[in-house]
């Protein structure tokens, strides 16, 4: 097949070069709105300018590809060519499962008008090559049971090559490639080979082969790694992926109903109602289709995964066109039209979603940093004045932290940043006192604390999720000056509490915040999973009443400080309401807790020192609640905190 | 009425059936699973704070994309139970 169509695939490889002709070389990004991604992508970019190194001294997420796309001539070149090469692949395919010409030159056609409108290049560079090699996987062993080992270990070395520079996709090759080593042989030859000898030893054999071919194509990323010594950094970097699906998780049903989701599920759903359909009540070929359909169905169900996580629906978009296109193939009903019909509304539709982030430019990275410095600066000038007021007025020239996301500042102010470069990625208590290490480390002085971001992306309060790095700030920082919705935090020179300093009046709104507490759901699930806890050996509990006013009396006769304390309460009914309890301290501050109704019988454990007026040690005065009769109230004094939150 | 025709309309009416139980349970099931458990990394993310179940997007998930795997064996098996009963 290749030989005979070999000139038209030059052909369409030379077109597709043409066509990315005006691309090569054009890598800066000018982010139109710098957002919360915007400013993440910045700042990683701003790193690899200054030459950081991934893993070791900066968290980067999408392996060194994207990271060293900007200076590197010799990646420049590949990702040039890969788009291409990813386009010829698709028509290739599309050759092979469709015998008319005029339909594959229209499939390709369709498909790369629809990902050069909704997709943008750099988002299929980087699914394009999963997709393509999930296809390629699917042809090769559609022709053959057993892959020759010649075969496999290029399969492995592939493998190992995407994983060095696209992390996640290497993961998700490796899965697709051993499903089809699983299963080709019973597809093959039936279920009755999973009682052959025959099956095991070459599905064996077919393993260690491509597990060698992956070390082998893993060799010379490992080699950067030790150059750059950061061979532990980036195992260390591993371990914690599964980080990332704890605190980046958000409900997927409000994104489903997206045009882009149904979408995808369309194709998932068509596609196996299809297969299934052939299979359970038709006659039933396992031709080509069949294996790029069930390639393309894995990958997609791997990338759902993700998208269930973090909505990134838009860019596997491309995926699901693949199945309606091999749909469409398959049924060839009025084939034509539908195809016509789709590009028309491709090319007159007013949607452009590729490229929603950013634009692209020909310029060098130092010149693309200032240009989109100089363009932030220009649209939101309190940045300007934050910077003129610390190191003009206050004759600052150390280092700054940003808190909770703005890591614009790092470049305003020309200095190496954190290792997360905001409080979402640095989530995990690991990731919070590398954090507070950095404040600690460069001596930082001033804390540039965006008081308009109560809260990072999903609703979560910093002071839930970046608990200790809350703490640590609020209780070693107090504000000195006010710039638009900025507070300049100063090191404390003495013990100052930053909830009585008066500047905080001049933001209500942010002093609220950090006063009415809401705890969510915390208490609850602390009290489902915890509360074999709570009595184990040194833990002592210090009353246990069945009304706030006794609690009250034991108040007034005893100094109870709040360091330690878990306030626990049962109650023996299940209200569907939240609660709301509040503290008074002898210092006469005041803060609510307010909280989701715990089980009936399973406590609501409150661990004070994670709520912001106990970041610092305090003496209670007087609790009331909203809770009814029939309660149990506790207060205990846990010392070693390792289980609870 | 055409043999593909029959099945289509089969498996819409277990489609419907299965849209609508999915839709009437679809808040008794969320609230049956349990909301995840802070660890030791006490990352505290959206499913923590608000008490989601972490895994019940990717079951629901699972059960619609293998629905018409149900929706196709529950056709064969009143096939054969037709076919049977002819028989007996």
């Amino acid at each position: 097949m290749f030989r005979k169509n070999f000139y038209q695939i030059v052909l369409a490889f030379g077109i597709f070069c043409l066509a990315s002709l005006n691309k090569f070389n054009v890598t800066c990004r000018i982010y139109k709105d710098i957002g919360f991604d915007a400013q993440a992508l910045l700042a990683w970019d701003y790193s690899s300018y200054l030459n950081l190194i991934p893993y070791k001294e900066v968290f980067y997420p999408y392996g060194a590809f994207s990271y060293y796309i900007n200076h590197n001539t010799l990646f420049q070149i590949v990702i040039f060519f890969l788009s291409p090469f990813l386009y010829t692949i698709f028509f290739i395919l599309f050759q092979a499962i469709s015998k008319n010409k005029f339909f594959s030159i229209l499939a390709i056609i369709l498909f790369y008008s629809f990902v050069e409108k909704f997709i943008g290049q750099a988002t299929f560079n980087r699914y394009g090559i999963i997709t393509v090699l999930s296809c390629i996987t699917a042809f090769l062993f559609y022709r053959n049971t057993y892959l020759s080992k010649k075969i496999i270990f290029i399969l492995g070395l592939s493998n190992g090559i995407i994983f060095s520079f696209l992390h996640d996709q290497g993961v998700y090759g490796f899965l697709i490639i051993l499903l089809f080593i699983f299963i080709n042989p019973i597809l093959k030859n039936g279920i009755k080979n999973l009682f052959a000898k025959n099956y095991y030893k070459n599905v064996t054999k077919s393993l260690a082969v491509f597990l060698v071919g992956i070390f082998v194509g893993l060799i010379p990323f490992l080699v950067y790694l030790f150059y750059n010594e950061s061979i532990s950094d980036f195992f260390v970097y591993l371990s914690r992926f599964s980080d990332m699906s704890l605190y980046a998780k958000t409900a997927f049903f409000p994104y489903s109903r997206s045009l882009e989701n149904l979408f995808t599920f369309a194709s998932i759903f068509l596609t196996i109602s299809y297969v299934t359909y052939s299979i359970f009540l038709k006659k039933f070929n396992l031709d080509l289709i069949f294996y790029l359909q069930l390639s393309l169905i894995t990958v997609l169900i791997i990338l759902e995964q993700k998208n269930l996580i973090r909505s990134m629906a838009q860019q596997i978009t491309f995926i699901s066109l693949l199945l309606f296109i091999l749909l469409a193939l398959r049924y060839k009903i009025k084939l034509l039209y539908f195809f016509i019909i789709v590009i028309i509304f491709i090319y007159i539709s007013p949607l452009n979603v590729a490229n929603r982030i950013y634009i692209k430019e020909k310029l060098s990275q130092k010149e693309c940093l200032n240009k989109n410095i100089n363009n932030f600066l220009t649209n939101h000038e309190e940045y300007g004045l934050v910077k003129q007021k610390i190191k003009k007025n206050f004759g600052y020239k150390g280092k700054i932290f940003s808190f909770p996301q703005d890591p614009i500042f790092y470049l305003i102010f020309s200095q190496i940043p954190p290792y997360y470069s905001n409080n979402y990625d640095s989530s995990s208590i690991n990731a919070q006192e590398k954090q507070i290490a950095y404040m600690e480390k460069n001596n930082v002085d001033y804390i540039i604390y965006n008081t308009n971001v109560p809260a990072s992306q999903d609703g979560v309060p910093n002071y839930v999720r970046t608990s200790e790095e809350t703490k640590y700030i609020l209780n070693h920082f107090s504000p000195k000056e006010k710039v638009d919705n900025f507070f300049i935090l100063e090191r404390n020179k003495k013990n100052d509490d930053f909830l009585k300093n008066k500047m905080l009046d001049t933001m209500p709104n942010f002093k609220r915040s950090l006063l009415q507490v809401d705890l969510a759901n915390i208490p609850r699930a602390e009290g489902l999973y915890k509360k074999k806890y709570l009595f184990i050996d040194k833990n002592k509990t210090l009353f246990s009443f069945s009304s706030f006013e006794e609690v009250n009396q034991y108040l007034k006769k005893n100094i109870v400080e709040s360091l330690d304390k878990f306030l626990v309460i049962t109650n023996n009914k299940k209200i569907k309401k939240d609660e709301v309890i509040t503290i008074k301290t002898k210092d006469k501050l005041i803060t609510t807790i307010r909280f989701y109704a715990c089980e009936a019988n399973i406590p609501c454990i409150i661990n004070l020192s994670r709520v912001p007026l106990f970041y610092k040690t305090r003496i209670l005065n007087s609790v009331s609640s909203t809770y009814g009769k029939n309660i149990n109230i506790k207060l205990l004094d846990i010392a070693n905190i390792p289980h609870f939150w | 009425m055409g043999k593909n025709k029959s099945i289509f309309i089969e498996g819409a009416i277990y489609f419907f059936i299965f849209g609508m139980v999915f839709i009437f349970s679809f808040k008794s099931i969320r609230g049956f699973m349990y909301p995840p458990e802070i660890g030791k990394e006490k990352i505290v993310g959206f499913a923590h704070y608000f008490g989601y179940p972490f895994y019940f997007d990717t079951i629901v998930f699972f059960v619609f994309i293998f629905s018409p795997v149900i929706v196709a064996f529950l056709i064969l098996l009143r096939k054969k139970l037709v076919k049977f009963k002819r028989n007996v």
